[in-house]
């Protein structure tokens, strides 16, 4: 079974532990982490080789979220990143996408693109419902 | 081994679930239920009787701080203890004021968490030592709001509030000089207030004085 390596990068607060809990459970998900949000996470995730970086902070659109964020999305564009907190019932799914510089490939994928005014997200895999 | 009985009620599915699995991996507890607002807490509570209710305070339709009003009403043998993001001074009080067992805030670890609950399922306050420290201020604060409208309606003391504050300070065992600094008045102004007040206080000493404030609740 082909497993998910899931690098989790959060604030050691309870719903970093809560989210621990949520992916150890799992299967087919392998955990790297957790890290802490202070430490060096970029340097460290070219060795870590995550196929998705999870970041969990109480306040999901912390500053500290958002720098990690645009600091993995720089160097490490091909790794999708999910941030969760507890400031909104949702999370965020940041991924790149290369595209052939053509005009048709362009026009499809803003064609395929959710709406944006609806939170649930047919290409995401990981949402805010829960398995039961 | 009976294990405790837990209700967990808060509306972010994703940290009620993360939370659940942590509650249910410790051997005396159980997660026998889940709410994602305040009026389905009271439903369930109602049908589960659980022992130990975690409950968030920002919660829509009906928050937590009603929620708990009426199920320590309906409930008053189940413990409820809040959790949440919210470091807020009135929600803080107005929790304990409506039955909450504590109020932790959800920066805590789960290993503190657990403890704290397990404390709280014991008798003790699930607070941490910062909230714990408010709540003492609040309460001495409110201790003087008593004080001060009791001297002021009872008629036999009929203190001013100049005196009043005098007396206060002579309390927390002022003396002259740090009650004249602390008021920012003279020196023979303070020695003629703490005069009066021994005199309509029916009481020889400022000790006495002291006793009379304690004995209406200042200290």
């Amino acid at each position: 079974m082909q497993k998910h390596r899931v690098l989790l990068v959060c604030s050691g607060h309870l719903f970093g532990e809560s989210m621990e809990t949520i992916l150890r459970a799992e299967a087919d998900v392998e955990l790297i982490g957790p890290w802490g949000l202070g430490e060096e996470v970029c340097s460290r995730v070219t060795e870590a080789s995550p196929s998705v970086v999870l970041i969990v902070d109480d306040d999901s659109q912390s500053e500290a979220s958002a720098s990690l964020t645009s600091a993995i999305m720089e160097d490490h564009p091909e790794i999708p990143i999910i941030r969760a907190g507890l400031t909104e019932n949702v999370v965020r799914v940041v991924s790149t996408h290369l595209l052939p510089a053509r005009g048709m490939d362009l026009i499809e994928t803003i064609r395929n693109l959710p709406d944006a005014g609806n939170p649930s997200n047919e290409r995401s895999d990981i949402n805010n419902d829960t398995k039961r | 081994m009976e294990k405790v009985r837990v209700l967990l009620a808060d509306d972010h599915a994703l940290f009620r679930e993360g939370l659940a699995g942590i509650i249910a991996s410790q051997p005396d507890m159980e997660v026998v239920g889940e709410a994602s607002d305040g009026l389905e807490s009271l439903v369930k509570a109602q049908e589960l009787k659980p022992d130990l209710i975690l409950m968030d305070v920002q919660m829509p339709g009906m928050d937590g701080l009603e929620a708990i009003r009426q199920i320590k009403q309906a409930l008053p043998e189940t413990s409820v203890v809040m959790l949440t993001v919210r470091d807020d001074d009135e929600k803080l009080f107005e929790a304990l004021k409506n039955g909450a067992q504590g109020y932790l805030l959800k920066e805590i670890r789960s290993q503190e968490l657990l403890a704290m609950l397990r404390g709280a399922m014991q008798g003790e306050a699930a607070l941490s030592a910062s909230l714990a420290g408010r709540v003492l201020v609040e309460f001495r604060r409110l201790s003087r709001s008593r004080l001060k409208r009791d001297l002021t309606d009872d008629e036999e003391y009929m203190l001013t509030e100049r005196e009043q504050q005098v007396l206060l300070q002579v309390s927390d065992g002022a003396t002259d000089k740090e009650i004249a600094d602390a008021l920012t008045i003279s020196l023979n102004t303070v020695k003629t207030h703490v005069r009066n007040i021994l005199s309509k206080l029916h009481v020889s000493t400022r000790r006495e004085a002291a006793k009379v404030a304690k004995n209406k609740g200042l200290v």
